[in-house]
């Protein structure tokens, strides 16, 4: 985590929007449906909206909610980049 | 100095001879350089090489071939000193030898001046790969989406029952009740024309292999 700034360590901190990252980062896009069905528990939006703020993620939209598509920055291919060494992408 | 030999020859006493063909060296080392760019970026998108084609691509080709094309130059005169025999083939020699000096060395060099990164080919040429990969992710999903704007407007010419068949088949609500009815309620909230509109969520949610088999039962 040394080579990633303030801003995107404090996003990653939390483990449920850092594994939505990962979900994302790993396969470069995913739907929400998907994201949905592999995170029940969790706020996805909240999560989503953080990742989109830090310029991690970005998405297109679809009619259906859950057919919009998450895919991953260059600043996010960065960070994945960084995280490596930590998880397996 | 260039040896003015024949074409195909070179003169083996010059100790700074270039094989006569280093025109096809370089041409050589541009074709490796965009064929490994186009390896690297598409595997590190994870996309189809034709959503990888995009001008911040040939960004990192143009990146990779200057510094493949300035090893080749380098690897052109140990190539000469092959010897005369293989002299038709010295263009190969320096063409290989420069790639592999240059993703093996030059690739791995880091000059640093008062702990500074002042020649960091790595670090350049990884940025340059990441925006392409970036860029290749972003027109794919683009991509994706002007074809299922394609798909939606075929189907949505299907005559609507069919197209209502199609939909509670392939799209089962978990709780029971009907994706159709769902679907046309959320189009009048939203003032959209309902067979579009269901045709965009069969596009999104179904295999484009499926899609494509239903629209051609009904010519469409």
């Amino acid at each position: 985590m040394a080579a990633l700034n303030l801003r995107t360590s404090q996003v990653l901190s939390d483990s449920n929007t850092r594994g939505i990252f990962e979900a994302v980062a790993k396969p470069r896009t995913i739907s929400v449906g998907e994201l949905r069905r592999s995170f029940p528990a969790v706020n996805l939006e909240q999560s989503i909206r953080t990742l989109k703020d830090a310029d991690l993620i970005a998405e297109n939209p679809a009619i259906i909610g859950d057919f919009t598509t998450l895919y991953v920055t260059a600043n996010g291919l960065n960070v994945a980049q960084a995280l490596r060494g930590s998880i397996r992408f | 100095m260039i040896a003015t030999g024949s074409v195909g020859t070179t003169s083996t006493t010059d100790a700074l001879a270039l094989p006569t063909h280093i025109g096809w060296a370089i041409f050589f080392a541009i074709a490796l350089s965009a064929i490994l760019a186009s390896i690297e970026i598409v595997r590190e998108a994870k996309k189809p090489l034709a959503s990888c084609m995009i001008w911040q691509s040939l960004l990192y080709v143009v990146l990779l071939a200057f510094g493949n094309v300035i090893t080749t130059l380098l690897a052109a005169v140990p190539a000469v000193k092959t010897g005369p025999a293989y002299a038709h083939y010295h263009f190969l020699f320096a063409a290989f030898l420069g790639v592999f000096a240059f993703e093996t060395i030059l690739r791995n060099m880091n000059v640093t001046v008062l702990d500074k990164g002042v020649f960091t080919i790595q670090d350049w040429l990884d940025k340059a790969k990441v925006n392409a990969a970036a860029a290749a992710i972003a027109n794919d999903v683009r991509r994706t989406a002007l074809d299922h704007g394609n798909l939606a407007n075929r189907l949505s010419q299907i005559e609507e029952q069919q197209l209502n068949a199609f939909l509670a088949a392939k799209m089962p609500l978990a709780d029971g009740t009907s994706i159709v009815a769902k679907l046309e309620a959320e189009a009048y909230a939203n003032n959209a024309n309902p067979r579009l509109y269901k045709a965009y969520a069969l596009v999104t949610a179904v295999d484009r292999s499926e899609i494509l088999g239903f629209l051609s039962q009904h010519n469409k």
